[in-house]
């Protein structure tokens, strides 16, 4: 497989965080057993690329494993022991327990160690044992319980994801909770690894929700966190932070804002203009690696340096990471600067094998620089391949006639022109007549409600009426669902159901918003002064929000004029004077930069998205963090990547 | 200067009743410190190079008790631990007559002191043992084993039928353990001492007789990690039982008629019928010792250390070494003997002794006439202290050797294995007095070990009477004696070593105040007065732990009154749901964010409360009942409809019908419900919902009666949006029918006409899609033909549409865009846009489009 993305060039040491759960991982796996070898992985089909980024496969079998198999019905394996690694499902349990039972039924000594991702929970463990399992230690099943608490998973050297899908849909529709709870403990372990997080800032009443478990996780922790030491001794490599237990870290984080997803819902649902933002939205990206024809790679060479054909049909899993130094450059950048951007790094390769040319004349000393830089121009030389390719095929949707006039009415919305009512509305009608896929009906009509001020309520059931006779009935329960959020309906009257607050719900408020936030800035894409580049003009409110809060008293003005639940807590640093330099400073040399907040260039400043970030969003924030004269660095923690249509997909009903 | 040096060290070490009673009389304190005594007058060599001492370490306190290890059984706890006595049934005895005649089980300390008397009522007791955690376990005749603490709370475990209805013939214990061989031979273990113990059979060795003697070999040193079992039969061979099966071990040495493996693990001593001591490993490889002996068996005999053992007959205790060297101690009275990891213990009615190997350390040092350099710094240490310039030669001596740091080493590690303060201090001070001469040297293993010793002579006091050597010490671990002494109630003293030593003293302080809790006499607002406020600075504290002791004793408001200072939900949840309180732990539950206790509550309180109680409480916490709401989504409707109902979520509950209508595999029944569900929704006056419905009612009918009609094409309709079906009867070529269905639901002809251009685009139908764009205006414009044709990858086809299109602008793009050049000029020609016409021409990228335009500019 791939190599594992490189974390070294992250602000916080986000490899410790990585390595801490591979271990934590490997030692599950690694559980003593009586007599039987052979292990057999069973995964949940969704832990795959979650688990994919921590630990290799080649890990798992030095511990043992020899073979992975998916959760199904039909499991036929001779090994003598079997570990399931599944979130707590209802669904699953009933599979695990129709296989405990035939194996009992057969006479066929199985253990059975079942690992719950990220908890195990009582829920699924009463299901088991009311489907007959007998769970208890040393019971007649031979089955085990643990967990393995994987929180926060590394997707690239600013990215912090939990990857739980669906969980828009569960927190803020069904008031499922748990992602937060999960989400609250992900914040523990990062406090425990890079010291409490002095200042934070909530906004929205999940994200009030997480500071308040944080907080009092601390207090029940009785000051003392959780410490990331790894169970075995082998990785005590100098990475693994906290090998002296009892000394308070320094805080490496400034600041840390949380955001719910409702607070910014136009955001996602607008069409993404950066080049990754359309990778995303066009081809779908998942746990950091998209899915391409092999038509679109460079050609693939084997260790030998032959060239490899693939199989035209099947596609290919492509990681998309900074472990490709040209993506780093490409991926934030507005589609409109892409070309020019991969001409001139094309041209930058060609004048590099051009100088082969001027060796033979060369000093040693020139050839020497040539070889050496050669890898890596190769590398680059690759990518360019690929993403030309890549952006070729984007530019083909983004030139058509039909995508730039979804441009046209989505920021005829935005900016609310005079006629934008109208465009839009015949937009949805000729979207409807073509059959357009679903959610991207959904995310007009969405912007639509969240931007026009007083839709009459006929032209909103003329909608709903117009898509369930397209679409089907059941698109009465999708529309349910959505009015329950918010996001359609007549949005200057309060929300339905009370418990979810969407923050346009003021008369006007998208119009106040606007010039508040001053939400339209006219920028040169090529050549952005400003975030709003990522969409051409329109600034995420997320984004600007996350920045006027890190301005001076910027957090006042921000707050009172977004609408919703809030609150602002500095947490106590504990004191740590004199003891700290005891025995402890090997942390110090471990960390990436070994400074402390004093010595830091910028404040590490986090923000924690619920419900779902875009890589729009991302590609702001790293616009932020970029600026010479910027004094924080952005990392960003979601519960996942999201776009408008990955987001309203757990919305609609089948 | 010394002498404040001296003052610190006897602070540092603590200083403890001297009980030195047989080696040195400190008649006058005065010349006590001018001559040293002589340490190592009382050893005795067993073997050329391992000397033994016997030192006594406490008078008994139980004299006024009048014990008389004649009359009464006794069994001791190793690591100094405490001693259970019971009188010896066994006997005929005289019981004076102040003296109760019920039976009693008393637990002493190692020093003679009383902790617990227990009266005997239970019946007649098989055997009895320690545990690890010093718990008195007492196995009756009846296989019911009854387990101590400290504080004789009792806990009844029954080891099963099969065990009592043998009968037992014999039971050993061993720290976590305990295993019995029946009478019928068969053995069993039982592992753990905890609520549900674990009790295995064995396989059955086949014995024809009892065996002639048998010990355990404990899990921690056997290869298959599980408790193993040597038996030596009655003819003379030697098995070993495990879980595995039972091997035989062959060997030439005879029936064993007594066993003991050593503290190792490794070794093998055995006694055997013809009266000789066998001693070697396991597997009777070599012999280490042999010593014939009496042919009487000993009534002793256990390890002393790793490499002796001691043997008792009445009279007599016989140590013996390796080679079969011994040394033999004259006893009258009956005595104890423990086995400890470095010694052995022996409690007589009026001592308790310590019989160990000398370290050799403290031989170097104590060893009169040795010219080793610690034994110098020790001289000349005393010699300093008589002001004798002997002092200064001895130093020069040691200097010129280049050793004394090592002499320094050597006195103070040869301080801890000392038991009587003023030694120790002696010790420490000489080497104290020998690092003044060293440039350097870094205090903190002098510092440590002062530390340490503080503490073990605190722990040594007899009223404490924990006789823990140092090696002891450090095998059990800090953690393991701050244990013991809470167990013995000194909780002062153990927080005040926990705070000395820096280790974490909350379960000291636990233990402390749910031995309060459980003081029934004392009013709660008096015993929360006396607790929290001691407590409630000391983070971690488990107030779980003490509410839930408040609650087993009958304290059910105290106990909620402790729980409010919990602050782990986690811990405080299942108590509250244990003491039936699930109001306030769903509450404790929703507070935490934690889902999984809320389900916790939720499961227990739906199992415990009336269906009517069960929902009150889940009407007013709408976070409890979401969480219910969704799980009842994929197990249980029945329950899902009775929420939604008491939450007053009526139209939740039409949209389950309404799922549930859908659910029909036969459409009249889908029909059916959903004209019931129509009306359910207009009684919740849900207007559009019910129109919504009643439309798919409509739907279904027409759906119904194209399947019929269609019969023979094999379309299905059902299921199937209003559009779709439009779509499929255009597919079929039925566009009057069409017609009557768009009629019949107002399809706009807008809607209308984008449907068809795909069903015909779709099907590739391009005459009837010519036909249909000719029959009457496209409200829609025909740019959407155009470009359904060029989807299709029909060009040719597009460009009827393209010229019926009004914008010449986006004629021409349409065009272009399919690589239609001339056409393109053509149509900017006919606009007279000439300036469109040259950029086309210059776009145009073959040669001929280009020469074709180059001629209509021309022309």
């Amino acid at each position: 497989m791939a190599t594992m993305l490189n974390l070294e060039n992250s602000v916080i040491n986000l490899e410790s965080i990585r390595s801490y759960e591979k271990q934590s991982f490997l030692s599950i796996l690694e559980t003593s057993y009586s007599s039987a070898t052979t292990k057999a992985l069973i995964f949940d089909p969704k832990i795959v690329g979650p688990l994919g980024l921590i630990a290799d496969a080649h890990s798992m079998m030095e511990k043992g494993v020899t073979k992975f198999h998916q959760l199904t019905q039909k499991l036929d394996t001779d090994c003598g022991i079997v570990i399931y690694l599944i979130r707590p499902k209802i669904e699953f349990m009933k599979i695990i327990s129709g296989h405990i039972k035939r194996w009992r039924s057969e006479k066929k000594r199985v253990e059975v160690l079942i690992v719950f991702c990220p908890r195990r929970t009582m829920v699924a463990e009463k299901l088991l044992e009311e489907e007959g399992v007998d769970i208890s230690e040393n019971g007649i099943d031979n089955v085990r319980i643990a967990e393995y608490k994987l929180e926060l998973i590394p997707l690239d050297t600013d990215i912090l994801s939990m990857e739980v899908e669906h969980q828009f849909r569960e927190c803020y529709l069904d008031g499922d909770k748990s992602s937060l709870y999960n989400m609250a403990k992900g914040i523990m372990t990062l406090q425990a690894a890079f010291g409490i997080i002095p200042h934070i800032k909530a906004k929205g009443a999940c994200a009030k929700n997480v500071v308040d478990m944080i907080l009092r996780m601390r207090k029940e922790s009785g000051g003392v966190l959780r410490q990331m030491t790894a169970p075995t001794s082998s990785s005590s490599n100098a990475k693994t932070p906290n090998q002296a237990p009892n000394h308070d870290v320094p805080s490496e984080i400034d600041t840390m804002i949380i955001l719910d997803r409702t607070v910014d819902m136009i955001t996602p649902m607008i069409t993404q203009l950066t080049y990754e933002g359309l990778v995303d939205e066009i081809f779908g990206v998942s746990y950091g690696h998209v899915d391409l024809d092999p038509s679109l790679l460079p050609p693939q060479k084997d260790a030998k340096g032959n060239t490899i054909t693939l199989p035209q049909d099947k596609l290919v899993k492509t990681p998309l990471n900074s472990n490709d130094t040209l993506y780093v450059e490409l991926r934030d950048l507005n589609i409109t600067a892409v070309g020019p951007f991969i001409r001139r790094k094309v041209a930058e390769v060609d004048e590099y094998y051009k100088r082969k040319e001027k060796l033979k004349q060369g000093s040693v000393s020139m050839i020497r620089d040539f070889t050496r830089g050669l890898p890596r121009v190769q590398k680059e030389h690759n990518s360019a391949i690929l993403h030309t390719n890549v952006a070729r095929r984007i530019n083909k949707t983004t030139e058509s006639a039909s995508f730039n006039r979804r441009l046209r009415v989505e920021q005829g919305l935005l900016i609310n022109n005079s006629n934008a009512l109208e465009s839009a509305l015949e937009y949805i009608d000729e979207m409807i007549g073509q059959q357009a896929p679903i959610q991207k009906l959904l995310r007009t009509i969405i912007v639509l409600c969240l931007t026009q001020p007083k839709l009459s309520p006929k032209i909103l059931e003329n909608l709903k009426k117009e898509v369930i006779e397209s679409y089907g009935f059941e698109q009465l329960f999708t529309f349910q669902n959505l009015e329950k959020l918010g996001l359609f309906g007549d949005n200057t009257s309060s929300s339905s159901s009370g418990q979810n607050e969407v923050a346009l719900t003021l008369p006007n408020g998208w119009n106040a918003l606007k010039k508040h936030f001053s939400l339209f800035v006219s920028v040169n894409e090529k050549e952005p002064n400003d975030i709003a580049y990522v969409y051409s003009g329109y600034a995420p409110l997320s984004i600007r929000f996350v920045q006027r809060c890190t301005e001076p008293g910027g957090w006042r003005m921000a707050n009172e004029v977004l609408p919703g639940t809030s609150c602002e807590v500095d947490q106590d640093i504990p004191n740590r004077n004199s003891n700290y330099s005891f025995g402890g400073n090997n942390r110090n040399a471990a960390a990436s930069s070994g400074a402390s907040v004093g010595m830091r260039e910028k404040l590490v400043t986090l923000v924690v998205f619920l419900g779902g970030v875009t890589m729009t969003e991302i590609a702001a924030l790293r616009w932020l963090s970029q600026q010479p004269n910027s004094e924080r660095e952005y990392i960003i923690i979601t519960t996942g990547i999201i776009n408008g249509g990955t987001l309203l997909d757990s919305l609609i009903q089948k | 200067l010394h002498f404040v040096t001296t003052v610190v060290i006897s602070k540092m070490i603590g200083k403890r009743k001297e009980v030195d009673l047989n080696f040195s009389p400190p008649n006058d304190e005065a010349n006590a410190w001018k001559t040293f005594a002589d340490e190592s007058a009382n050893w005795q060599p067993l073997t050329n190079n391992a000397t033994y001492r016997r030192r006594s370490v406490y008078n008994m306190m139980w004299g006024n008790q009048d014990i008389d290890l004649i009359k009464v059984v006794a069994i001791g706890a190793p690591y100094g631990g405490p001693i259970a006595t019971r009188r010896d049934e066994s006997k005929i005895l005289y019981v004076p007559s102040q003296e109760s005649l019920k039976p009693e089980v008393r637990i002493y300390t190692s020093s003679g002191k009383l902790i617990k008397s227990i009266t005997w009522e239970k019946g007649k007791i098989h055997s009895w043992g320690w545990s690890e955690s010093e718990q008195l376990l007492i196995l009756l005749e009846t296989a019911t084993l009854l387990v101590y603490n400290l504080q004789g709370e009792e806990t009844t475990l029954f080891l099963g039928k099969e065990i009592a209805d043998q009968g037992i013939l014999d039971c050993k214990f061993w720290p976590t353990g305990l295993v019995i061989v029946t009478k019928q031979f068969f053995f069993y273990t039982m592992t753990g001492f905890g609520p549900e113990p674990r009790v295995m059979r064995l396989v059955d060795p086949k014995l024809d007789g009892p065996p002639a003697s048998w010990c355990i070999i404990e899990p921690r040193f056997s290869a298959s990690h599980h408790v193993e079992i040597l038996i030596s039969t009655q003819t003379g061979g030697m098995l070993v039982l495990g879980i595995d099966g039972v091997t035989d071990r062959p060997h030439n040495k005879g029936k064993f008629v007594k066993m003991s493996v050593s503290p190792t693990g490794k070794i093998l001593a055995g006694f055997t019928s013809t009266g000789s001591l066998w001693v070697g490993p396991l597997d009777f490889s070599r012999d280490l010792s042999v010593f014939k002996a009496d042919d009487k068996p000993p009534d002793q005999l256990c390890w002393c250390g790793k490499d002796s053992i001691v043997l008792f007959w009445p009279g007599l205790l016989l140590a013996v070494g390796p080679g079969g060297k011994r040394i033999a101690f004259e006893y009258n009275d009956n005595i104890l003997l423990v086995s400890e990891i470095d010694g052995v213990r022996i409690i007589t009615n009026s001592l308790c002794e310590v019989l160990e190997r000398v370290p050799e350390v403290t031989e170097g040092v104590f060893t009169i006439g040795s010219e080793k350099p610690p034994r110098f710094l020790y001289s000349a240490y005393e010699n300093f202290e008589n002001k004798r310039p002997r002092a200064d030669e001895l130093m020069r001596l040691i200097r010129r050797s280049n050793q004394l740091k090592d002499a320094v080493d050597a006195c103070i590690e040869a301080s801890v294995h000392e038991f009587s303060p003023s030694v120790q201090s002696r010790l420490l001070r000489s080497a104290s007095f020998g690092k003044g001469y060293l440039d350097y040297y870094p205090a903190d293993q002098f510092m440590k070990i002062c530390k340490y010793l503080r503490v073990l002579n605190a722990v040594r006091d007899c009223e404490i009477g924990l006789p823990l050597t140092w090696d002891q010490f450090h095998a059990l671990g800090d953690k393991n004696l701050i244990e013991r002494l809470t167990r013995r109630f000194q909780h002062l003293l153990a927080t005040r070593i926990c705070d000395y030593l820096n280790l974490d003293k909350t379960q000291v302080m636990v233990h402390w105040a749910c031995a309060k809790v459980k003081k029934k006499e004392v009013e709660d607002r008096e015993i929360l007065l006396s607790v929290v406020p001691k407590l409630k600075d000391t983070p971690g504290i488990s107030w779980v732990q003490i509410a839930s002791a408040a609650f087993k004793h009958q304290r059910k408001e105290l106990a909620t009154k402790l729980l409010d200072y919990e602050s782990r939900s986690a811990e405080q949840v299942p108590l509250l749901i244990y003491m039936k309180e699930e109001d306030l732990a769903l509450d404790k539950a929703i507070e935490s964010g934690d889902t999984n206790l809320i389900y916790l509550v939720l499961i227990n309180a739906r199992r415990s409360k009336t269906d009517v109680d069960f929902y009150k409480l889940l009407k007013t916490r709408p976070e409890a009942a979401n969480l219910l709401t969704l799980y009842c989504k994929q197990t249980d409707y029945g329950v899902l409809r009775k929420i939604n109902f008491s939450l007053g979520r009526e139209g939740d509950n039409i949209d389950l019908d309404v799922i549930d209508s859908l659910a029909n595999v036969d459409v009249d029944n889908v029909i059916k419900g959903l004209k019931t569900n129509a009306q359910s929704y207009g009684q919740n006056k849900q207007i559009f919902n019910q129109n919504t419905t009643l439309n798919e009612v409509k739907l279904l009918l027409i759906q119904k009666e194209l399947e019929a009609q269609y019969m023979k094409d094999d379309v299905h309709f059902t299921r199937s949006s209003l559009s779709d079906t439009i779509y499929r009867v255009i597919a079929l070529g039925d566009l009057n029918r069409a017609r009557v269905i768009q009629k019949e639901f107002k399809v706009t002809e807008k809607k209308f006409t984008w449907i068809a251009i795909r069903a015909y685009a779709d099907k590739g139908d391009w005459v009837g899609l010519d036909v249909f764009s000719k029959k009457s205006k496209s409200p829609i414009g025909y740019r959407p033909f155009a470009e359904m044709c060029i989807e299709k990858g029909n060009n040719q086809e597009a460009v009827q549409y393209i010229a019926r299109m009004t914008d010449p602008a986006e004629k021409v793009t349409m065009l272009t865009g399919i690589d239609m050049w001339r056409e393109a000029a053509d149509m900017a020609m006919e606009g007279r846009n000439m300036d469109l016409v040259v950029q086309i021409g210059q776009r145009a990228p073959r040669r001929e489009d280009q020469e074709y335009i180059q001629s209509l500019l021309e022309g």
